[in-house]
Parts: structure tokens; C-alpha cells; sequence
């Protein structure tokens, strides 16, 4: 059923959109996705293509090219034409992170923004049977002890632990864990203190398995207002992540409105909506292209002070 | 108990039935060709259930894991092309069968075997999850990584001639598995400048280039060389497995159910862990071990039960903890979450009507995958009887481009083709392949599980008296890797 | 057995200019390496290897001619997908050459292999990954 209302109106989409001249886009569009198939993120963004399609009136041909966080999609959009028929699907601190490293030869300025569709919310989690029930009562046991261990997942999140430990003069025993997995495990076992964790985390909270003391990304966790955010614990620091599509430095102006202006329409879509609220559990957020640029712009900044207290 | 027989009943629908039968073919085919995996299939799939209801998608991807993991052993013994390194212990009896002129034993052997350690583990999952998955959590780095050091002494007993070259073929493997972005740091280790390297070398393309390329070249060169590669051919009768033959297997199935189901439960240990112990065990146990290797059933029986188990147990740690086992449970967990699914200690309560419906379509997948199966066998013997001027360069060919599919682009293959020029040269100087495989695979693990480990106790040395199971594990260690060894001494000298 | 000489000094040079990250573990690990590695080296001092064994030159010659064929096949996919922006532009125009390529390696094929081969093979991988699974090529 859902199928056939697809295939209709983009077949509707389709006559619409082929007027007398030809318009961008006259052939197959390819969305090359900075993740590994089957997540969270690559399930989005399939969401979106198929949107795109009705929209656009063009087949979307989905490459995954996962790794480094979105580095390696990145680096080879770059290498492509910059005509809108390759773009790329990456997250905001692919751009605004990464680059500070110093692991990556790009930064934000060399591509094109598209938009940003969804944002993502991630979380600290602790074990059901940790001696504390929230952020204070963390800090607390930390500087009784001397020291709690913390499951880290990716660069970003160590960064603003240790940014935290220097703050309260807490030492952070930060534990790699491969993936969100590694982390989820160590937190549900009961082998670390915190850990940090994606929006995963809230359905287990909900059933009690584990607690969430705090959120990371600045706009909180809506359904429970609760949860401090970093910000509302009086640190200068947050993750704020999102998906963004991007294409090569200097694309087609025509080509990249329209893009822009299918995916505007793309995350309007009950389907989309109700996966990025209820099954994906990030929030619902859309940022042209050009403020996508100054919202990294302002992030990256933001990482850098936070970098530069670490390093001091 | 009503719930769970409606639930039952929804499960057993046309479309159900349909969905998880399309599934395991997917799967099957998916997996059999060189290049592709379970993982790969699934990726696939997913897209195809958008537009399904929830019970329908999850029962379709069941399929398809549960098909892929046999087309995985399809193309390990017909082809000598693993799609996972797991697959890699099933090509060490299951293709030497194949190529003496009895593929359908071999896969009729790896077809049941898989079909019983999967019902098995199945049937632990459904009994056991709740329970089970408490108990699994509590082994935490420093169990895991007591386990693993363990495991490390199955290089000895798969090491072939010399020990000392098994070690050295595992060692290079863990150091080549050091490849990547460090885990602790975030700084890259040897990747030489390749963004791509940073998440490490893609194991599909390493276990493609170094066990499936040089056995096609191998056989090119054997053409050249105008020597028959041809299986002598065997009358029908003999490339049967009888029910006297099946019933003997029963020990190693049985045994690689067990073993596969404890390591699936355990999150962060793995499939290829499980194959390999099992197989190792099985050698172990067996009245003529000297034939292991060479093409014994006992052996595809072993991988193929404990790496089929893994599979349903694996879904404990993933239903009641949101934890996948391994990358095709990762994946899994994924899908679950589109289909508003979500993995965690209440899901019994939550989305009871699913996952009794789950468990029932496992359990049709698992009869699925034993009739499209046998029905395939036939089809799948065929390869063998094409002309190998046909097969070997197509399967060049397909292992090409199902690392580029699979892995999303050139740089793979490239690896790809460095590592068949290694694994090439590996089995001209008789270095055990499969120890390079375990090091690649095992390595890593066990460096990171160490290292959490010492980060654990760093602060609280004293809490190492609280891991009792781990430190007994460790002084186990090397009696269990004297044992083996004094066994290869035996095995030798008689 | 020279390779197996040839290799582990080669690991132990890497490592000296490699300058492994500042933490422990990855060294550690580094030095048990080359620790085994010597250990092996020894053996195979100690015990000269049988005739028989080994690497021979013939091997080395076509695996290189492998090597090589599949090798140009990848350069010119890439090159043919640079040059025309569809996907699976490259893949119809070189996998049909590779083909020949590979079977003529093989040897002794009839003709009708290879005319097989070169349009059978790649019509079928182009049917079941794009039409089967949607799966884009080069």
C-alpha cells in the first residue's frame, strides 16, 4: 500500500517536474553515506532518499562508504564533480570535530552545505546500581573517591569528560569501548561508573534498567525534562550533533537549492517524522544550507576553547 | 500463555511465512557468493522491509540472517570463498571434501549440523533469555579478556606442522590487526595517511584475499599447468551422507551447540571464536584426529553447529540488553529500531506479541533454511561440475566485485589483492593461514579487553579478587596449552 | 625461508620509524612481535629448510601475472567511471577484457569459454547486483 502511494506520487512529482527546459536533476542522483549500512544514521538517510525521490522525479542511488566518522564519505565527495549529482550524508561533527584532531587534511570550508534534516541527543548513563541518582550525587561520590571510571565511545565525548574532570578536579579513568555497544555493556554490567551513550539509552531508562543523568546535546531530552543538560549544570560545553548533507566546494548553485528544497520537504514526511521521534529518538530540526555553515562554524569554535582548557 | 499462542498464531500467517521464506533465500544466495556475507545480505534487506508490518520484516531478516549463514558455508566449501572469517574453519574439511568429488556430503553435512546447533540455541534463547542475559552480563572486561587469553591456545592445536609458524602466522595477524584508529588515543596506528585504514582493515576483504584469492590462483596455475582440477566423479550414491554417518556426527554438533550458545550469550566474543573452539575441541575429542583437516565430516559439522548457534544465541545479549554479539546482530539491531522495536530488559512486557512472534519465525526459519536447503543442494553441487576454465576466473571476478559492494569501493579490493599476494605466499611456505585469521580476528579483542582491564583495576588493584572466575581462567591457561601441545607431540611421533 | 628473513627485519625497521602513539598497550604488544618474530628467525637459522618447500619462480611469475590483470582491471574500471559519470559505465566496459584476461591465465580453454565468459558472466553479475539486490557498481 505504502508502496503504491510512493510510486504514484512520484510518478506525479515526475510530470510536474519536467517542464519544457531541462531542469537539474536529469539523471540518477548518487547520496553517498558516511556510515556503514544498517545503523541508526544509514536507515535515515534511506528514509530520506526514497523521499527525495518523489520529490526530485530522479532515481537516488544510496553508497554506503562508512568510516572515520564520516572522514571517508567526505574525502571522496571532495573528489567529485560538484554538480549535484554526487552528495554526501555525514553528521555535524564530522565538520566541526574532526578536523581539529588534526587526523583529517579538511575542514568545514571545503564543502557545501545542503541541510540539516534530524538532530541526534546523546546521553550520560549510569548502572541501575551505581551509589548515585543524578549529576551532583555523581560528582559527589567522584571527589569522595578520588576517581570514577567512564566509558568512552568517541573522541568528542572523551574531550568533554576530561573538560568536566578538569573543571570539578575529578580524575577520569576513561575506558575505550568499541561502539555504542562496548559502552552499553559496560554501563548494563555495571563495570564503570558513566558512560556516554546515544538516544538508545532512554527506552532503557524508561524500563528502568539503567539512569540517565545528564544530557549532551543543548536542547535537553523533551519528554524528560529531568535530565539536565550540560549547559543547565553550569559547564560551557555540549555535543551538539546532526545530520547533514553536503556536496563538493563550489556546487551549482541551482542544483544544491534544489536539493535543499527537496529535503525541506523530505523531513516533512510522516514516515520521516515518526522515525527520527519514536524509533530513532533524536528531535526534529531543519537548517538550510547556509545555516548549517554558520552553526558548525559557531560548534567549531565552541570545540576549540574546549580543546585548548584539555591541552592546558 | 494466551498471548503468547495468538502471538504464535500471527506468526504462522501466509505473509509471515512468505516473508521469512524470501528471506532465507536472499540470505542463501547472498551469502554464497565469494565476497558477500550475512552482514552484506542483511544491509540489503533491510530496505525491502520498509514497507512491511514489523512481525513480517523481523521474520524476514531472522531468514536472512539465518540464510546467510549457510550460504556462507556454501561458498566456503564449494569455492574455498569465506564471506565471514568464521566461514574460514568450515573451508578446512569442508572444501578438501568438496574437492575429492563429494560436494553434496559436505554441504549436506554443514546443512544439518547448522540446522540443529541453530534449534538448539534457539530453544536456549527462548527458555533461558531473561535469565541468561543477567548471568552474561556480569562477565565484564576482565572475564572477557581471561577468556580470550584462553582462546589463544587453539593456535597451537591449528598451527598444522610447526607450532612455531602458527604463532608467528597469528602474531602477524594481531600486529596487522593493530591497524586503525587506537581505541584509547584516537590516533591512527599504521595507517600510513589512509583515512580509510582508520576504522582498521575490513576483515572481509582481508579473509577474501587471503584464503579465497590464492586458492583461485592456485587452481588457474593447476589449468595451466594442464593438471585435471576436476573431482573425480563419484557415483550419486557415495556423495550422500547416510543416516549411520549423521547419527555418529551427533558429539560434534552437539558439542559445537554448546559451545556456539555459551559464546553467543556472551557479548563481544563472536562467531569466529566460536567456530574455531569447537573445531579445536572437536580435534581434540576425536578417535581419529590425524583426519581432521582433510576433509572429515566431524570437522564441517563442529564449525558449522557452533557457528549457527552463535547465531540465535546471540540474539539474548541483543532482545534483553540492546547488545549485538557481532556485526550481523549489530545490524540486526537496526532494523529493529526502524520497525519500532526496541531492544531492552522489558521487551517481554513491552512488545510480548513480537517477540513470541520472533521466536516463532525463528523456528520457521530454521525449517526454511533446511528445505530451500536441500533443495539447493542440488543446484549448488552443480558448480563443481561446471568447468573450472568457467568457474575460476567468474569467481575472480565475483570476489572483486562483492568486496567493492560490500565494503564501498576501490580501496578495499586493493587491499584485497595485497593480502591474496600474502595468503598466496603463506601457503606456498606452509604458515598456517586459519593462525593468521584467529590473530586478525582474536587480537584486537584481546588487546582492548586487556587494556580496559588494566584501566578497571588501575585505581583498585585489590579489585581483582572480586574477578575469581577470570583469575582461574588465567592459571588455566597454559596447562590447557601444555595439554595441546604434548597432544601434537603424540600426533606426531604415532 | 629467506622470505620469512626477509620480513621480520622489515616489521622490526617499520616499527623503529613508525613512532607508535604515547601509550603503552600498542607498544607492548609491538615488542612481543618482534620478540616472537626473532625467536622464529632463530629456528629457521637452526633448521635449514627442506628442498621441495617454498616459493619457486614459476609461482612468483604468475602470481605476479595475477596480480597484475586484476590490478589493470581496477585501474581502468576506475579510469572508465572517471570518464563517463554513470554507474556501472565501468564495470560493462572492462569486466568483459578482465574475463579474457583472467581465463586466458587459466589456459586451454576452447573458444566458446571465453566468448562465455566475457558476456555470460558479466550480464549476470550486472542483472543480480543491479536489477537483484540495487547494489551501484563502478
Amino acid at each position: 500500500m505504502h508502496f503504491m502511494k510512493h510510486l504514484i506520487a512520484g510518478a506525479a512529482a515526475l510530470v510536474m517536474a519536467t517542464p519544457a527546459f531541462a531542469e537539474f536533476p536529469d539523471k540518477s542522483v548518487t547520496l553517498v553515506v558516511g556510515f556503514r549500512a544498517g545503523g541508526g544514521s544509514d536507515a535515515a538517510a534511506r528514509i530520506l532518499a526514497a523521499e527525495m525521490e518523489t520529490q526530485l522525479g530522479q532515481k537516488i542511488i544510496v553508497e554506503n562508504k562508512g568510516g572515520g566518522g564520516g572522514a571517508v564519505a567526505t574525502q571522496y565527495i571532495r573528489s567529485q564533480p560538484a554538480d549535484g549529482y554526487t552528495i554526501g550524508f555525514a553528521v555535524a561533527t564530522t565538520f566541526a570535530f574532526t578536523p581539529l584532531t588534526g587526523r583529517v587534511d579538511f575542514t568545514a570550508d571545503d564543502v557545501d552545505f545542503i541541510a540539516t534534516t534530524h538532530g541526534y541527543r546523546t546521553v550520560y548513563a549510569a548502572p541501575k546500581e551505581a551509589p548515585f541518582d543524578d549529576w551532583a550525587g555523581m560528582i559527589a561520590t567522584a571527589k569522595d573517591r578520588g576517581w570514577i571510571n567512564y566509558a568512552s565511545i568517541i573522541p568528542l565525548d572523551r574531550a568533554i569528560m576530561q573538560y568536566i574532570g578538569k573543571k570539578e578536579d575529578i580524575a577520569v579513568n576513561i575506558v575505550p569501548t568499541r561502539g555504542g555497544a562496548g559502552a552499553r555493556q559496560a554501563v548494563l554490567g555495571g563495570h564503570v561508573d558513566l558512560g556516554f551513550s546515544g538516544s538508545n539509552a532512554l527506552p532503557m531508562m524508561e524500563d528502568g534498567a539503567l539512569k540517565v543523568i545528564a544530557a549532551l546535546n543543548p536542547e535537553g531530552i523533551a519528554e524528560h525534562a529531568q535530565i539536565p543538560t550540560l549547559g543547565g549544570l553550569g559547564y560551557d560545553v555540549a555535543a551538539s550533533e546532526a545530520a547533514v548533507f553536503f556536496g563538493p566546494k563550489g556546487m551549482d548553485p541551482a542544483a544544491r537549492d534544489r536539493l535543499e528544497a527537496a529535503l525541506a520537504e523530505a523531513v516533512k514526511s510522516e514516515t520521516f517524522r515518526d522515525f527520527v521521534n519514536n524509533k530513532f529518538r533524536g528531535f526534529e530540526t531543519f537548517r538550510s544550507g547556509a545555516d548549517t555553515a554558520a552553526s558548525i562554524a559557531a560548534d567549531t569554535q565552541a570545540y576549540e576553547g574546549l580543546m585548548a582548557v584539555i591541552a592546558e | 500463555m494466551d498471548l503468547i499462542l495468538t502471538a504464535i498464531w500471527n506468526a504462522l500467517s501466509l505473509w509471515t511465512l512468505l516473508s521469512v521464506a524470501g528471506g532465507v533465500l536472499i540470505g542463501i544466495v547472498i551469502g554464497a557468493i565469494p565476497g558477500l556475507n550475512a552482514p552484506m545480505a542483511i544491509a540489503v534487506a533491510i530496505p525491502l522491509t520498509f514497507a512491511m508490518s514489523p512481525l513480517s520484516a523481523i521474520g524476514m531478516l531472522v531468514g536472512v540472517m539465518k540464510g546467510g549463514g549457510f550460504g556462507g558455508a556454501v561458498g566456503a566449501i564449494l569455492l574455498n570463498t569465506p564471506g565471514e572469517p568464521h566461514s574460514a574453519a568450515t573451508t578446512l574439511d569442508g572444501h578438501p571434501l568438496a574437492k575429492s568429488g563429494k560436494p553434496r556430503k559436505a554441504l549436506q553435512t554443514a546443512l544439518y549440523s547448522s540446522v540443529v546447533g541453530d534449534s538448539c540455541s534457539d530453544l536456549v534463547l527462548i527458555l533461558l533469555a531473561p535469565v541468561l542475559a543477567i548471568y552474561a552480563l556480569k562477565a565484564g572486561p576482565v572475564e572477557l579478556a581471561a577468556i580470550l587469553i584462553l582462546s589463544l591456545t587453539l593456535v597451537a592445536s591449528l598451527s598444522g606442522r610447526s607450532l612455531a609458524k602458527g604463532i608467528f602466522a597469528a602474531a602477524l595477524g594481531a600486529l596487522l590487526a593493530t591497524v586503525g584508529l587506537d581505541l584509547e588515543t584516537g590516533n591512527p596506528r599504521f595507517a600510513f595517511g589512509y583515512i580509510e585504514l582508520y576504522d582498521g582493515l575490513p576483515l572481509a576483504a582481508v579473509a577474501i584475499g587471503v584464503l579465497a584469492v590464492p586458492e583461485i590462483i592456485l587452481r588457474l596455475q593447476d589449468g595451466r599447468q594442464a593438471k585435471t582440477a576436476r573431482p573425480d566423479a563419484t557415483s550419486d550414491g557415495e556423495d550422500r551422507l547416510a543416516l549411520s554417518e549423521f547419527k555418529r556426527l551427533g558429539k560434534p554438533i552437539f558439542r559445537g551447540a554448546g559451545i556456539g550458545t555459551a559464546i553467543g550469550a556472551l557479548p563481544g566474543l563472536g562467531t569466529t571464536l566460536a567456530a574455531f573452539l569447537s573445531y579445536a575441541a572437536t580435534q581434540r575429542f576425536s578417535k581419529q584426529p590425524e583426519k581432521l583437516g582433510t576433509g572429515a565430516l566431524e570437522g564441517i559439522a563442529a564449525t558449522e553447529s557452533a557457528n549457527s548457534a552463535v547465531s540465535g544465541a546471540n540474539l539474548i545479549p541483543l532482545l534483553t540488553l540492546g547488545i549485538p554479539g557481532n556485526l550481523t546482530a549489530a545490524l540486526l539491531v537496526g532494523a529493529f529500531l526502524i520497525h519500532g522495536v526496541t531492544p531492552g530488559p522489558m521487551i517481554f512486557e513491552r512488545n510480548a506479541e513480537l517477540v513470541y512472534g520472533l521466536f516463532a519465525a525463528m523456528i520457521m526459519a530454521n525449517v526454511m533454511v533446511l528445505l530451500i536447503g536441500s533443495l539447493g543442494l542440488r543446484v549448488f553441487a552443480l558448480i563443481v561440475k561446471v568447468p573450472p576454465h568457467v568457474v575460476y576466473p567468474s569467481v575472480l571476478l565475483l570476489c572483486v566485485v562483492g568486496i567493492y559492494v560490500s565494503q564501498g569501493g576501490f580501496f578495499a579490493v586493493w587491499l584485497m589483492l595485497i593480502f591474496a599476494v600474502l595468503g598466496f605466499v603463506m601457503i606456498k611456505m606452509e604458515i598456517s593461514v586459519v593462525c593468521f585469521i584467529i590473530g586478525l580476528v582474536l587480537g584486537p579483542m584481546i588487546e582492548l579487553s586487556i587494556r580496559q582491564s588494566v584501566i578497571l583495576l588501575g585505581r583498585n588493584p585489590v579489585a581483582i579478587f572480586d574477578h575469581v572466575f577470570a583469575l582461574c581462567l588465567v592459571v588455566a591457561t597454559p596447562i590447557v596449552a601444555w595439554i595441546l601441545i604434548r597432544d601434537r607431540a603424540r600426533l606426531s611421533d604415532g | 625461508m629467506a622470505l620469512l628473513w626477509w620480513i621480520i627485519p622489515a616489521q622490526v625497521n617499520d616499527r623503529g620509524s613508525f613512532g607508535l602513539p604515547p601509550s603503552l598497550a600498542p607498544r607492548a604488544l609491538a615488542w612481543v612481535m618482534v620478540l616472537c618474530g626473532t625467536v622464529l628467525a632463530l629456528q629457521n637459522t637452526r633448521t635449514p629448510a627442506q628442498p621441495g618447500t617454498g616459493l619457486n619462480l614459476k609461482d612468483i611469475v604468475f602470481l605476479a601475472a595475477c596480480v597484475t590483470a586484476v590490478g589493470v582491471m581496477l585501474m581502468a574500471m576506475q579510469a572508465v567511471s572517471g570518464w563517463i559519470g554513470r554507474p556501472y559505465a565501468g564495470f560493462l566496459c572492462v569486466a568483459p577484457l578482465a574475463l579474457i584476461a583472467f581465463t586466458a591465465l587459466h589456459g586451454r580453454a576452447p573458444i566458446w569459454v571465453y566468448a562465455f565468459n566475457a558476456v555470460a558472466v558479466p550480464a549476470l553479475v550486472y542483472v543480480t547486483f543491479w536489477w537483484g539486490l540495487r547494489l551501484p557498481l563502478p
